[in-house]
């Protein structure tokens, strides 16, 4: 029993934190981290330690992960358009204000919310990829084999998952930029 | 090609599953030197992927841990 807490003690956080970035649900990702060590209790007799304890718990998380969004196959739904460009002052805005304030931006509420709806909103085909690489520094292949899919699948998805999340992000901060604006004029 | 530029450039051909020195890449890095509109494009993106990786991770709320703890027929410490 003591074993037991002690490894729900010490993986929680990771397994909690992977299931949220994944879902973009918390009440999911409670199911998720329920159900992970539900399983890693199970079959812990079969842990031979060909791999770390932490990435025998990681790769369970992913595939209970995996498995809770499969059962959701609507938001699978593969959109093969490449998002559109926004004009070339979208992006300078949006380079100009990260290097003019990047503690203040990253330090406000308002912006970690738009960051994480931003990420909800992705479709599950472009975010998972994205989390993956991006954010959990999976190789390419890795995530390919996590994925079940092709390497230039995950590049093509990467592509989209990244340049939609920068899309919401210049959108944001044009939007911030604007209603400062407005309030500098009006004062 | 700026400063920092280049450990940028090798991740990004490493995304691609290129060498540093292979044709692609040498074409790629060429071409960012010289466009304006795709240096910025290649920023926005890196700059979007830092702020992601930045976030904290989140502690696992009280009650979440309460009710996976009674799930597993385990004590709170």
């Amino acid at each position: 029993m003591q074993a037991k807490a002690q490894i729900v003690h010490n993986y929680q956080g990771m397994v909690y934190n992977l299931a949220l970035k994944l879902l973009s649900d918390p009440e999911k990702a409670e199911n998720v981290l329920q159900d992970t060590f539900l399983k890693v209790f199970e079959k812990l007799d079969t842990f031979r330690g060909d791999s770390s304890l932490q990435t025998w718990i990681y790769r369970i998380t992913a595939n209970t992960a995996l498995m809770s969004l499969r059962k959701r196959k609507e938001e699978w739904v593969s959109l093969e358009d490449d998002p559109e460009m926004s004009p070339s002052s979208k992006y300078s805005q949006m380079m100009e204000s990260l290097e003019r304030n990047p503690l203040e931006l990253l330090l406000d509420s308002e912006f970690k919310e738009s960051l994480e709806k931003a990420m909800a909103e992705l479709p599950v085909s472009w975010r998972l990829p994205f989390i993956l690489k991006d954010i959990e520094g999976l190789s390419l292949q890795e995530v390919a084999d996590t994925l079940n899919t092709s390497v230039p699948a995950v590049k093509a998805a990467l592509h989209r998952g990244r340049s939609a999340l920068r899309d919401k992000l210049a959108d944001f901060i044009e939007r911030k930029e604007t209603g400062s604006g407005q309030k500098e004029i009006s004062s | 090609m700026k400063e920092g530029c280049k450990p940028f450039m090798e991740r990004l051909c490493e995304a691609l599953g290129e060498d540093l020195s292979s044709p692609l890449c040498r074409e790629l890095k060429e071409h960012l030197a010289e466009c304006p509109d795709c240096s910025l494009q290649v920023d926005t993106i890196k700059r979007t992927v830092e702020i992601y990786r930045s976030l904290p991770a989140k502690l696992v709320p009280g009650d979440v841990e309460e009710r996976l703890l009674l799930r597993l027929n385990l004590q709170p410490e």
